[in-house]
């Protein structure tokens, strides 16, 4: 094994030992929280048993487990990035409790509102922290790029001149 | 060697920046929410006369709170119905956010918990007074 190849190695090893550190980090966070009490509360919590799912697929390299990977990992960001929404949403939905905007939340514009829910001014959800999620797919994702073994597989298929 | 070190590095700081976003609200709401901006529409709501001072109000809403509801055992709409006999606004948000903070326990007679979870949503003090009075266990 030459020292290019040696070095991308320990690359894709990293990245999937960052992608671990921000499952096993989420995790707590979320059972602090005890993100658990409403149906959708529990999504984050699949999401990162999929992540768990394609590190380990990922550590195990073959060209299935690679493509697995990869799909859980697209779909772990997909869920993240949706997580975000529906953060700022419940964000905007609880607006007209604060004190602060319970008689002027009606009046004011479409976007003020939703800014208001994006920054966290009104409401207790924080809009960012799903994008853990996104960060442990990408992880995944990028540990995958340029793989061995799907090269080793696309080389086995084109026919030698 | 570097190169690792500066991605933990990284990866630290995302997950941290990711994760102390729900920490910061609670110190941000747990400052006193001076009731003179939503007190006047609840205490209108309620049918109560505009009173003076805060502490008037809660304890004017507080006798006006004939029934109360068991606050583990009542359904979503008994909530809802007592905090509007009770009068107050949007009555039904907030029994949905009571119910979600269940179970209470009689170890905590003054509602912390719940006085907690609720300051989150930077309520109203007299709001809140008009919650936990028409709530029991």
């Amino acid at each position: 094994m030459s020292s290019s190849t040696d070095t991308v190695a320990i690359l894709r090893r990293a990245l999937l030992f960052l992608a671990s550190i921000a499952v096993i980090g989420t995790a707590i966070e979320l059972a602090t929280l005890r993100h658990w009490k409403r149906s959708i509360q529990v999504v984050p919590w699949f999401v990162l048993g999929g992540l768990i799912v394609g590190i380990v697929l990922a550590v195990v390299p073959t060209r299935p487990t690679i493509r697995a990977a990869r799909v859980i990992a697209v779909a772990a960001m997909l869920c993240a990035v949706f997580g975000v929404y529906e953060h700022i949403k419940a964000n905007y939905n609880v607006a007209p409790l604060d004190y602060r905007y319970t008689d002027r939340w009606a009046t004011m514009s479409w976007t003020s509102r939703w800014w208001a829910a994006a920054n966290k001014t009104v409401g207790p959800s924080p809009p960012l922290a799903p994008a853990a999620l996104l960060y442990a797919g990408l992880c995944v994702l990028f540990s995958t790029v340029r793989h061995p073994v799907l090269a080793a597989s696309e080389r086995a298929v084109v026919p030698a001149d | 060697m570097r190169i690792l070190q500066s991605l933990g590095l990284g990866a630290v700081a995302v997950v941290a920046l990711a994760a102390c976003g729900s920490s910061d609200k609670t110190a941000a709401t747990a400052t006193a929410s001076p009731a003179t901006t939503a007190s006047s529409a609840t205490t209108r709501a309620a049918g109560v006369a505009t009173t003076a001072s805060a502490s008037t109000t809660r304890s004017t809403t507080a006798g006006a709170t004939s029934t109360k509801v068991n606050a583990n055992s009542a359904s979503r709409a008994e909530l809802q119905a007592a905090f509007e006999a009770a009068g107050v606004t949007n009555a039904a948000q907030w029994a949905r956010e009571v119910e979600e903070y269940r179970p209470y326990t009689a170890d905590d007679p003054t509602w912390g918990r719940l006085r907690k979870e609720l300051a989150k949503y930077n309520i109203a003090s007299d709001v809140l007074e008009k919650i936990i009075a028409t709530l029991a266990l």
